[in-house]
């Protein structure tokens, strides 16, 4: 696991690859970080010609600070905060402020399990199941495994309001920690976890509408 | 139900904090020995659990072709500029 705080061996010897100039090791990162750097700058700037910009000048920013850079927090974290810094000062110029409920959704506090799952408060056991959910384990590990499944993921995260999407996607797919999230999206570790359990539950919902109906 | 148990309702929206090891001791305590004797939470826990590992098998987006080269030629002209050959 790696810490936010500070960098990594494998980030200090990158950082020793890309003061030397080693293209390969440059255009790497550019492939593990560019495609998050755009959807982070898209939800400061008003196009997404403009995020490409933003994301090309973040790029120089880095290139430009390489070598002063000593290391005291991680390389993906100084990264996006050169981003976040362009991408902001980008979209106050154009005069954009974006309310933080229309990038992290609405009704935060809205249950992500349906309410018809369980016994209603005229109930003797209100709040139990009133019929059990899915037990995945019965499923053969194809079919979780399986390329129409992952695809019903993904696409339920591109439906996703943009933060909560950015949010699964660097804890789950790309497997950051919650402190690294936090820093390069710029959110308190509340609200990263609130974000992030709506965003696992909305696509687990999905999962299984379509793990039952398929099944 | 006992009075320090959590209805099943309220127990499924701690889960994702459950995972995440971020619940203070005394409600993970709870949490634990509601799901030791919940058949319908565990099996909850267990589709959250199955979904981190789907969304972990999932491959990020490519860059595009022209932005990729965008950047390469970047720092190229970096390198030319800051360390001559």
């Amino acid at each position: 696991m790696q810490d936010a705080t500070t960098a990594s061996a494998q980030d200090l010897a990158l950082i020793q690859r890309l003061r030397a100039g080693d293209e390969d090791a440059f255009m790497a990162l550019v492939d593990a970080l560019q495609p998050s750097m755009l959807r982070v700058a898209r939800m400061y700037v008003s196009t997404l010609a403009v995020a490409e910009e933003v994301v090309q000048d973040a790029w120089l920013g880095v290139l430009k600070g390489i070598d002063r850079f000593e290391g005291r927090s991680s390389l993906r974290t100084w990264i996006f905060r050169i981003l976040t810094n362009i991408a902001k000062t980008r979209g106050q110029r154009e005069g954009r402020s974006v309310p933080f409920a229309s990038l992290a959704g609405e009704d935060l506090d809205a249950p992500t399990w349906e309410p018809a799952s369980f016994l209603g408060p005229e109930d003797e056991w209100a709040g139990r199941w009133s019929s059990l959910p899915n037990d995945w384990r019965g499923l053969p590990q194809e079919r979780l495994e399986a390329a129409a499944t992952r695809s019903v993921a993904a696409h339920a995260i591109t439906k996703l309001p943009p933060m909560q999407a950015e949010v699964i996607r660097l804890r789950d797919v790309a497997g950051w920690t919650s402190e690294e999230v936090c820093n390069a999206l710029e959110l308190t570790q509340t609200n990263q976890r609130v974000l992030l359990h709506r965003a696992r539950g909305r696509v687990r919902r999905e999962l299984d509408d379509y793990l039952e109906a398929d099944g | 139900m006992s009075s320090q148990d959590i209805a099943c309702q309220q127990l499924v929206e701690l889960l994702s904090d459950h995972l995440e090891g971020t619940l203070p001791a005394d409600e993970r305590a709870r949490v634990v020995a509601h799901l030791s004797a919940c058949d319908g939470c565990t099996a909850a826990l267990e589709q959250l659990r199955e979904t981190v590992r789907v969304a972990g098998s999932l491959e990020e987006a490519a860059v595009e072709a022209p932005e990729r080269e965008r950047v390469r030629q970047a720092f190229r002209r970096w390198l030319e500029a800051t360390r001559p050959a």
